[in-house]
């Protein structure tokens, strides 16, 4: 079954590329919106499974397309997966954004949509109800901690590794698929991480997200 | 400065022959007092006078003179030194009824009786020298006819060839009549009906005088009454019929008018030298609320009202606010308007007495308008380094929001453009048939790639022109952002408010930026702390490196910039760095509530 997507992007061009990118790729585009207010209706009319919207519209171009998230999240609960496009790598506006989106959330770097199998991985994802952070956003975090003395520095090499894909909200089946192990194996990873970093156990994987992104940023 | 009802003392007497107000005039006429002194004792010595009696005479008529003629140069404008004058010639007139010289005898009678008049006039008209009610005039006019009587009296039975070895009168056809026996009794009766007129007249005029004006009078009627006293022997000896002696000395308390003319003067003239001094020594105008008392104090006036222009409405008003019409006081009020040469600045409505002062409201007056034109001055240096300092703000300002409009064009324009063509040319790399040559498709894969650079740095660029993530999620966040992308290790502490002006911020972030960036470029630091603090008040931000120090901060176009901008802000850049010790840069930038966004 092909996911029912709707766009919200000021710019007809991208807008327009994003669709037949999407369209190429098997997804059912039924909508596409040029401001906020177009989108909601859009959204209210047509119940699509994802949202994919830039973070900056109509008309302050700063953080409409936050704003919208909540709007969307507030009137069609969890069962929307919302990806929020952006131009902007720093941690804060995911973690803002991850804070306020509950699962189904993602942050996407704008430059990523041109890539064909992320853009599908990350819609796919949301809509499932997962978490998507863009890894521009999580590297940088994990590179700037490397040399530092703090707890970090305790983690082996592959739980480094986990510990960025956690970040980036890959579940402990997807991180066991990528690095070749079996899920039990991350597991015992990721129990070995909270332990170091002195973190508690997430309930859930969208939470999980949020913890470790909070850890990296601060 | 002018004052609408006319300067009491000031009297104009263009018209006269004389020009009496001439202060050289007193200092002309002293050496001519002497010379009448010298005379008139002379004539007393010839009489047999003893050398006591003589002294007490010339210190009485000396003190009438001098005072007189000290007044008069002091007070020209008044007529009170002139009459003094008059009474102290008067007095050595008087004494020319011993003159061995024909006529100057009996007619010394005349001056005497000048005398009693002058002494009346000055007691009852005292400072301005001037008869202000018909009631005072009346009771000169009545003294100046028992004088005349008592002197024509004097004139037909006094040869002065009885008293001394002096030529005969030809007036004194009575000499030695009956008339004569009882020339003492109506000589008497003169003196006692003067002390009945003038006594409850000066004790009215200080009852009802103002409090500034009786400050004046007090010494000169209390010295007047003094001298009334001199009658007391023989108004005692009439009224009891007991024979009280003469005392000897007698004559000298008359003195007591002129010292106490001369008290009075000195006064006025220290009240005069208390208020100049009160706003010279204040340096400026005392504040409204202090003003008023200040110079009702200074000028002894309780009654005494500041009038503040206001050149908004056009009119006075007085300290609670009521509008006052400076023109319509009351007789017994004076005005005197400040001005200064950028029109009104205030009225001071004072009791019409201190005119009698003269000088002493116009000292004031310039005083107040020297202090008035200097907080004026300085108000204007203010008022244009407030408009420089909210320029030098608005520029910063506008810089920002300049800023802020770049990004977003770059943001709206050139990023979303290159997003849209790296789209299309994802489609045609997809395009591309799988049988097509390699140099196809590593070509469209290379500007792909070069595309997907450009967009990162665009994003940098975009970033450096105004970090979006400052407004997004304020200065903390954006600050461990510039901690983590530093190549060199970054200690980081952050004690900052949630929310800060957006100028402030900027400011921090610039300041933070320039200087990570200084210390990876210059410093060879292996190690940076950066602090960021704020209390409300000021924020400051502090950058400490290990590294070689020795940076001049008046190389680096960047931290100059950054200077000016926490300038304009009321904040400032401090940057140490001696050599080998390391470089410490600090900003501190006020947190103005009113500046916030």
């Amino acid at each position: 079954m092909s996911h029912r997507v709707v766009l919200a992007d000021d710019s007809l061009l991208v807008r327009e590329g994003i669709a037949r990118v999407l369209a190429d790729a098997g997804f059912d585009v039924v909508g596409q919106a040029g401001d906020v207010d177009g989108l909601l209706t859009l959204v209210e009319s047509t119940r699509p499974d994802v949202v994919l919207l830039d973070i900056r519209m109509p008309p302050t171009f700063t953080d409409e397309g936050l704003r919208a998230l909540a709007t969307i999240r507030d009137r069609f609960g969890p069962s929307i997966g919302v990806l929020v496009l952006s131009h902007h790598t720093e941690a804060a506006f995911a973690l803002r954004l991850l804070s306020d989106g509950d699962a189904g959330t993602g942050y996407l770097l704008k430059d990523r949509i041109a890539d064909l199998e992320d853009l599908a991985d990350a819609v796919r994802r949301v809509a499932r109800g997962g978490t998507v952070v863009d890894p521009a956003v999580v590297g940088p975090l994990l590179e700037a901690r490397r040399n530092k003395p703090d707890r970090l520095a305790e983690l082996t090499e592959r739980e480094r590794e986990v510990l960025g894909l956690m970040a980036e909200g890959r579940s402990n089946q997807a991180i066991a698929g990528r690095l070749f192990v079996t899920p039990k194996t991350v597991e015992a990873h990721t129990a070995s991480i909270f332990s170091k970093l002195d973190l508690l156990p997430a309930p859930d994987d969208h939470r999980r997200v949020l913890a470790v992104l909070a850890f990296l940023e601060a | 400065m002018t004052s609408p009802p006319p300067m009491g003392a000031a009297v104009d007497r263009s018209d006269s022959l004389i020009e009496w107000s001439d202060p050289r005039l007193p200092v002309l006429i002293a050496p001519l007092a002497l010379i009448v002194a010298i005379l008139a004792e002379l004539s007393l010595a010839h009489a047999g006078v003893p050398a006591d009696g003589i002294a007490s005479d010339a210190a009485t008529g000396s003190a009438f003179a001098l005072s007189g003629l000290v007044a008069w140069r002091l007070r020209p404008t008044s007529d009170a030194g002139r009459i003094m004058t008059a009474l102290g010639f008067a007095w050595f007139f008087g004494d020319f009824l011993f003159a061995p010289v024909p006529l100057v005898g009996p007619l010394s009678l005349l001056p005497q009786a000048a005398g009693r008049v002058l002494f009346a006039w000055l007691l009852l008209s005292f400072p301005t020298g001037r008869l202000g009610s018909t009631l005072h005039r009346w009771a000169v006019g009545m003294i100046a006819g028992l004088a005349a009587t008592l002197a024509g009296l004097q004139l037909v039975t006094i040869d002065p060839a009885d008293l001394c070895a002096c030529p005969s009168s030809p007036f004194a056809i009575a000499a030695g009549s009956n008339l004569a026996t009882h020339l003492e009794a109506v000589s008497a009766t003169v003196g006692i009906g003067m002390t009945v007129i003038l006594v409850p007249l000066v004790v009215r005029r200080a009852v009802i005088a103002s409090g500034p004006a009786r400050r004046t009078l007090i010494p000169v009627l209390a010295g007047g009454a003094f001298a009334l006293l001199s009658v007391a022997p023989d108004l005692v000896t009439r009224l009891t019929g007991l024979s009280v002696e003469p005392i000897g000395w007698l004559p000298i308390v008359y003195a007591a008018l002129p010292i106490g003319f001369l008290i009075a003067l000195l006064r006025s003239r220290m009240a005069r030298g208390a208020v100049a001094d009160l706003i010279v020594r204040l340096g400026q105008l005392p504040t409204p609320e202090h003003l008023r008392p200040a110079l009702s104090s200074a000028l002894g006036d309780p009654s005494l009202e500041v009038l503040r222009w206001d050149p908004l409405s056009g009119s006075y008003h007085d300290h609670e606010g009521q509008v006052v019409d400076p023109s319509t006081v009351g007789p017994t009020r004076a005005v005197a308007l400040l001005e200064t040469d950028r029109g009104r600045v205030a009225a001071i409505v004072h009791d019409a007495s201190l005119l009698d002062e003269p000088g002493l409201v116009a000292s004031v007056t310039a005083a107040m308008r020297l202090a008035v034109e200097n907080e004026q001055l300085q108000a204007e240096v203010r008022a244009q380094l407030e408009d420089v300092r909210a320029s030098r703000l608005r520029i910063v300002e506008a810089a920002d929001t300049e800023r802020r409009r770049v990004e977003r064009n770059l943001h709206d324009g050139a990023q979303q453009r290159l997003v849209a063509l790296s789209l299309a040319l994802r489609r045609a790399q997809a395009q591309v048939p799988p049988d097509a040559d390699g140099e196809l498709k590593a070509t469209l894969g290379s500007a792909s790639d070069q595309l997907a650079s450009a967009l990162a740095e665009l994003r940098d660029l975009a970033r450096g022109i105004h970090p979006a993530i400052l407004t997004e999620a304020g200065l903390g966040p954006a600050l461990r952002a510039l901690a983590r992308e530093s190549p060199i290790p970054v200690d980081l502490t952050l004690e900052l408010e949630e929310v800060l002006p957006d100028a402030v911020a900027v400011a921090a972030y610039f300041v933070v930026a320039e200087g990570l960036a200084n210390v990876a470029k210059y410093s060879a630091a292996e190690h940076a702390s950066l602090r960021a603090t704020s209390d409300g008040r000021h924020l400051r931000v502090e950058i400490t490196d290990d590294g070689t120090g020795g940076a001049d901060p008046e190389i680096g176009s960047g931290l100059r910039g950054l200077a000016d901008r926490l300038a304009a802000l009321g904040g400032r850049l401090e940057v140490n760095s001696p050599r080998g010790e390391g470089t410490r840069l600090v900003a501190e930038v006020p947190i103005d509530p009113g500046g916030a966004r």
